[in-house]
């Protein structure tokens, strides 16, 4: 009997200990580079993953030749909708732009800004043709107008079975010629990631 | 056993369940009763500012944030904050995501307290709601991708559903057969059948057909139809006529009403025949013939008789019978119910509470049978040993209640209204009334814009 007292006892101890304490919280700070994966969900590695295998597949691609041969000058392209098709929030914008850098760096292509942007740069645009001096206002409709523009969507197709689950990524990039409606260019990565988690609850 | 040991391990027991405190051992509930009737009088903002006054209070423990988010994020929705209901609706949602791992260490600190002391994570027909919620908030921002996100993972959670609970039933069954407990109990386990819900159906027909995927809103269609024949237990009324395609514009309206059922303590007693080698589980205060609630053949040595409690839902009555639209002074219609959360929540319950009940027979039977050996130990027949006696079954009794957390928030029943109208700017007026047609609450929707191929849709609420 003493003995099964002092189990007992031992095991409320427990119970409280684990219901009074909580963990501290401890920040690292990590090269941005670094591989992380805590939830599964999508995060900046996949971001980075499919920027970086868009871009030399973009770059190696023939639409680019063709285009500089054809026309004598660097394509000019804009970025479209992304759509998200997968089950979680993606902020398609931090691959577009990690896209759009390297693209722009390498001097090979011009960007105009993205439709949303257009209309805050139209909006200073106008504002400058009302308020600015005449030295300085830029003109309007003097637009540089894109030949292509980036579309493209994210979708997810997630299985599970227990604890462990799959989460199926395809990532989907079009480059379309905006006057011809001609696909340039179609670029897709894949990522599959096995997630497993902790054991089955009560 | 000496009676000097006895005093120090019930002093020790006693202690600890103070240091643990009352509240990690059973449910509070009362903070809930002002916030309650302000969202009955639609006092939906006093109703967010009581939850938050709640929150700094204290009154929703940290084991409990699960709840506060649910809460928060259903009262800032019914106050129209929808991006403050975003944010709380997605925490709620990863603390259900993140509490997944912890619960399997939890589980011993249950099986030694009650449900109570562990953090909670949210009833599976809870968690589905956070997302069908943040759908409607994202459609009110105009986000529809957002609102797809949304959609998918509740669609996502309701496929995963059963294979969750047949997971959890198995995990269960494992340890009742690998219990060194003197009673083996047997599990008959409940299914759940829930897998398609109407309402999300409904939300992703429109929004489908708002892009211009007219094939995939036909598909939505379907499967909201498909909700109905396939699963009647659920849905045992009359699927509503739904449009989403028209040559004019059409009026979406969703309307909220009622409560969800909310959990009750179901009290049970234990009691052992070794004569009979029976265990009956029977309905506490029923009198004298207490109704048998089950009982299975067990080789039992003693006769012993221990009080324990599980929880079950409660139906939550709701005033409101009919809810008719009007605009600008003209009838547009009645609305149809498309989903009864009361019947959604009882059916993945239902399954839960037979797995809740077995877990808690057997913790039940665990601490019964060391409170009826720490009984016998005392041989002191006078004053002293009487209290000691009492205070092993009192504070038996005080770790043995039934977990009834759960959201007081979540409405009963969704109806939905498709009205084909011209395009323009309208004033809608949702009535919601009693069966004997006396009006029980109103939504006003002022210059409400409608145009052709888009989702226009206006939502009202009362939780009466």
């Amino acid at each position: 009997m003493k003995r099964k007292m002092k189990q007992i006892a031992a095991l409320l101890l427990i119970a409280a200990f684990v219901v009074g304490c909580s963990a501290s919280k401890e920040v690292t700070r990590l090269e941005p580079g670094t591989q992380t994966d805590l939830s599964g969900n999508w995060n900046d590695t996949d971001s980075r993953l499919v920027a970086e295998e868009m871009i030399d597949d973009a770059m190696s691609r023939p639409w680019l030749g063709i285009f500089r041969e054809e026309q004598g000058r660097r394509p000019v392209v804009t970025v479209g909708r992304i759509r998200n098709n997968s089950s979680e929030h993606i902020d398609t914008e931090t691959f577009t732009k990690d896209f759009e850098r390297e693209l722009l760096n390498s001097g090979q292509i011009r960007f105009v800004a993205a439709p949303e942007q257009r209309m805050d740069v139209r909006s200073e645009r106008q504002d400058q043709a009302d308020w600015a001096s005449e030295e300085t206002k830029k003109m309007l409709r003097e637009e540089l107008g894109a030949d292509f523009i980036l579309l493209g969507s994210i979708s997810s197709i997630v299985d599970q079975e227990g604890d462990k689950q799959v989460i199926f990524y395809t990532t989907d990039l079009e480059l379309i010629n905006i006057e011809s409606n001609e696909k340039v260019w179609i670029g897709n990565k894949k990522i599959k990631k096995g997630i497993s988690r902790g054991s089955t609850k009560w | 056993m000496n009676l000097f040991r006895l005093k120090s391990s019930a002093a020790v027991i006693a202690a600890l369940c103070l240091l643990v405190g009352c509240a990690s051992v059973m449910t509070r509930t009362q903070f809930y009763e002002p916030i309650r009737a302000d969202l009955y009088e639609g006092n939906y903002a006093a109703a967010v500012a009581a939850i938050e006054k709640a929150r700094t209070e204290n009154k929703y423990a940290g084991k409990d944030r699960f709840l506060y988010y649910l809460d928060a994020g259903l009262a800032y929705h019914y106050a129209r904050e929808y991006d403050s209901s975003i944010v709380r609706l997605s925490s709620a949602e990863q603390t259900n995501d993140d509490l997944y791992a912890k619960s399997i260490s939890q589980g011993a600190l249950s099986l030694l307290l009650n449900d109570n002391a562990i953090e909670y994570r949210g009833e599976d027909y809870e968690v589905l709601y956070t997302n069908l919620f943040k759908a409607l908030n994202y459609l009110e921002l105009d986000d529809f991708e957002a609102a797809f996100v949304e959609i998918r993972r509740a669609n996502l959670k309701l496929q995963q559903l059963e294979q969750k609970h047949f997971e959890e039933a198995r995990f269960l069954r494992n340890q009742l057969n690998t219990d060194s407990a003197k009673v083996k109990i047997p599990l008959e386990d409940k299914q759940i059948r829930f897998s398609n819900s109407a309402f999300a159906r409904y939300l992703s027909m429109h929004m489908y057909a708002a892009t211009g995927n007219y094939d995939d809103a036909a598909i939505d269609e379907r499967l909201l139809r498909e909700a109905f024949l396939t699963q009647p237990q659920i849905y045992g009324f009359e699927p509503p006529e739904v449009q989403y395609q028209s040559d004019k514009a059409i009026i979406s309206v969703v309307a909220l009403a009622g409560s969800a059922p909310v959990k009750r303590d179901f009290k049970l007693r234990l009691r052992t025949d070794k004569q009979l080698d029976i265990v009956q589980i029977l309905i506490d205060g029923t009198g004298e013939d207490d109704q048998v609630y089950w009982q299975f053949p067990a080789d039992v040595n003693a006769d012993y008789y221990f009080k324990f409690a599980i929880p079950e839902l409660k139906e939550t009555p709701s005033e409101v019978a009919s809810i008719g639209v009007w605009s600008n002074g003209r009838r547009l219609g009645h609305l149809q119910l498309i989903e009864d959360i009361g019947a959604v929540s009882r059916d993945v319950f239902e399954a839960r509470k037979t797995l809740i009940f077995v877990k808690t027979l057997a913790r039940a039977l665990a601490k019964g049978l060391a409170t009826h050996e720490l009984k016998e130990e005392v041989k002191d027949d006078g004053i002293g040993g009487w209290l000691l006696k009492a205070a092993v079954d009192v504070t038996s009794d005080i770790t043995e209640n039934a977990d009834l957390r759960c959201s007081y928030l979540l409405p009963g029943k969704i109806y939905v209204g498709d009205f084909e109208v011209e395009p323009g700017t309208y004033d809608l007026e949702i009535l919601f009334f009693d069966e004997n047609n006396k009006l029980v609450s109103s939504t006003n929707v002022t210059g409400f814009e409608v145009t052709g191929g888009n989702f226009n849709l206006a939502e009202a609420f009362t939780l009466q």
